[in-house]
């Protein structure tokens, strides 16, 4: 990988020089920065430096990628955080309902609604909203409730009292959890609704009925509670769809966080930050499998790990 | 399934056969369709759809059809309009037969509603990308009078209003239907051929073989794909054969785990057995009886993977790293309606709607199939 980016055409100095840079100059430049060594040596310290928590330089930021990285990893996880947590909600919610209203024109409808929002490009309905709940509704229709659609908060943060920055962080916060959230409920909810029907003809389930107990004690006491155990692994193996959503998503909304960072520095040829991005998403996917299966491990006592 | 008084009642079944026979053989002339829609075939009403389709085609668009004739643009449509005349046609004439009870059960089975929905859909879409030139006297490329026909919207004359270049955005929206789906089509394919390829070769062979491959696959899938696009195209600005080939990179590892489990449960089956104590070839084995045998899950994934194609080019489109902002594909459409996102919302929306309804066709189809052709995944 290291090897194909540095074979693309132009190379960092071209882009922070830019054309009125004197020949020698540049060489110095490039000298400076090791850019005039053989590829394998670059490679070598690349790697070296990797190892050791040193991804390189950020040309377009000015400043070491690890800062950089740093100080976009909270935002980015703020909001992947909250969609997750937003789409596990609404997913089993609605699972669970389409289980309890099986083969009914519900079931059908959501079936539909979600199949819907499965289908749909992630930077499509985050434009879709922006336009109608953050421009139509404020601009043209005047609706008293509008969400900003871009940033994080507003030029006048500072100013503001504690709980009026609440309130700004959640109306900035709405957008772009919202788009993440409805893409990402149709694959839970389909799961969730798949589990639940196989847990409810289970024969504890048909025992619990025969006991006498209340329809609702056997599904939410019985039922529910099982059919959530696949759930919960899902929740890491939804990592990776969770950041590259957070990648269109962020890049819609102006969310400063990693995703967007990286498109960025793919247009101004930033190759430390882009490598070590994907490293950083590569990290936390690999995290995800593995906080999937300890889940699983911790909730199922059927299953264990010698 | 549903008991019919026919297979009770013989003598009135073959007397009512005869008449129906003979009143479906001159409907099939006339409607294509629609005799099979009538005896339950849903798939009949796809024929009857393109065949209504293609006289509205030649009826409302004469102008254009007969300038095409003449020689002008669009004359590789009009060849597709007549095979697809033609291939409704056959179909019809060979299957009006088709119209017995016995049938009826056949094909309820087989084409369930959502199907027969998702491949209409998708079979209008590709007929429209294909006759484009047609159905709109406007170009793709070349737009009007900047002055006077810039960012109109929704009109009679421009169905889905103009761009901030006056160009038709109905047009672009077709002739962006060509690219895209040809993208999602060859890459999916790509990868399909290489991930069974790579899947059934690991399973069978074992060992280092088995080593090497599952370990690319495994670095593969532990990026988000996204995120593995964007570091390539951060080297590369793809055209089109190169965004296929990229999509296709990253699509394979996962068809070829999924070959792979699958080849590995096959390999211990009596009939591969049998034909590795025949002395059959590695490669004939492999390429004879176990890849068709694994071939189900492959084709459901492979459908899905169209759709994941189409949306994956659109996203890196709209993020200015996919194609070259002059493609008219669907993904440039939606970023370049970004920048006139409040005067003119017609230009982003459309496109972007393209792109739902063509996914939630394949959507639908793949689901479809997956009921049909993977045992283990029935929905309950």
């Amino acid at each position: 990988m290291f090897v194909v980016v540095h074979l693309a055409p132009g190379d960092p100095v071209d882009i922070m020089a830019g054309p009125a840079l004197t020949a020698d100059a540049a060489a110095q430049m490039r000298a400076n920065f090791g850019l005039d060594r053989p590829l394998a040596v670059q490679y070598g310290r690349w790697l070296a430096a990797f190892a050791t928590g040193d991804f390189g330089y950020s040309h377009t930021h000015q400043a070491p990628v690890r800062t950089v990285l740093a100080s976009l990893l909270p935002n980015t996880l703020s909001l992947g955080a909250a969609a997750l947590l937003g789409s596990f909600v609404l997913g089993i919610l609605i699972g669970v309902v389409q289980a309890l209203k099986h083969r009914t024109a519900v079931d059908g409808a959501l079936s539909v609604v979600m199949l819907f929002f499965y289908s749909m490009p992630s930077f499509w309905l985050a434009l879709m909203l922006t336009l109608t709940f953050g421009l139509m509704a404020r601009n043209v229709w005047g609706w008293p409730i509008w969400f900003p659609a871009s940033g994080m908060y507003s030029v006048d943060y500072q100013s503001l009292g504690s709980a009026a920055r609440v309130v700004e962080r959640l109306r900035y916060l709405t957008l772009p959890t919202l788009t993440l959230t409805l893409v990402l409920t149709a694959g839970i909810a389909r799961f969730m609704r798949g589990s639940m029907l196989e847990v409810i003809g289970e024969d504890y389930v048909r025992t619990a009925r025969a006991k006498g107990l209340s329809e609702r004690r056997v599904i939410w006491g019985h039922a529910f509670r099982n059919a959530l155990l696949p759930i919960a692994t899902l929740s890491g193996l939804y990592v990776p769809l969770l950041l590259s959503g957070t990648v269109f998503v962020e890049s819609v909304f102006g969310w400063p966080g990693m995703g967007r960072a990286m498109v960025e520095a793919v247009h101004a040829r930033d190759y430390p930050l882009v490598m070590a991005g994907s490293f950083v998403f590569a990290v936390m996917v690999v995290a995800g499998n593995l906080l999937a299966d300890v889940l699983y491990a911790a909730i199922d006592p059927r299953v264990r790990y010698d | 399934m549903r008991p019919s008084i026919h297979e009770f009642d013989m003598t009135e079944g073959v007397a009512e056969r005869g008449t129906a026979h003979r009143a479906a053989s001159t409907l099939a002339f006339v409607l294509p369709g629609l005799p099979q829609l009538l005896a339950g075939r849903k798939r009949g009403a796809l024929a009857l759809g393109a065949w209504v389709a293609v006289w509205m085609v030649l009826w409302l668009r004469w102008s254009a059809v007969r300038a095409a004739l003449g020689g002008g643009r669009g004359s590789g449509a009009v060849t597709i309009l007549g095979i697809t005349l033609v291939a409704v046609w056959v179909w019809s004439w060979r299957a009006r037969a088709d119209v017995g009870p016995a049938a009826q059960e056949r094909a309820s089975d087989t084409w369930g509603g959502p199907v027969v929905v998702g491949v209409g859909a998708l079979a209008a879409i590709v007929l429209a990308a294909l006759l484009a030139p047609l159905l709109t006297d406007f170009d793709p490329y070349v737009g009007g009078s900047i002055r006077s026909e810039r960012l109109i919207g929704p009109s009679s004359a421009h169905l889905l209003g103009t761009d901030r270049l006056a160009r038709d955005v109905f047009t672009r929206i077709l002739y962006g239907a060509r690219i895209s789906l040809t993208i999602g089509l060859v890459a999916a394919g790509l990868a399909a051929t290489l991930g069974t390829m790579a899947g059934a070769v690991a399973g069978y062979v074992g060992g280092l073989v088995d080593s090497v491959i599952m370990r690319t696959v495994d670095i593969v899938l532990a990026f988000p794909r996204l995120v593995l696009l964007i570091s390539i195209v951060a080297i590369v600005r793809p055209s089109v054969p190169l965004i296929v080939v990229i999509l296709a990179l990253t699509q394979w590892p996962s068809t070829a785990r999924l070959v792979r489990g699958e080849v590995l449960s096959l390999k211990e089956r009596d009939f591969i057995v049998a034909a590795r104590a025949l002395g059959m070839s590695r490669s004939r084995i492999i390429t004879r009886h176990l890849v068709p045998n694994a071939l189900g899950p492959v084709i459901v994934a492979t459908t899905l993977g169209v759709g994941h194609a189409i949306v994956l080019e659109a996203g890196l489109s709209f993020l200015g790293i996919g194609l070259s902002p002059s493609i008219p594909s669907w993904g440039n459409m939606v970023a370049e309606g970004r920048e006139n996102l409040l005067e003119a919302w017609w230009l982003s929306t459309f496109p972007g709607l393209a792109i739902v309804v063509t996914v939630l066709a394949i959507n639908l189809v793949g689901d479809g199939l997956r009921d049909a052709l993977d045992p283990r995944a029935h929905a309950p």
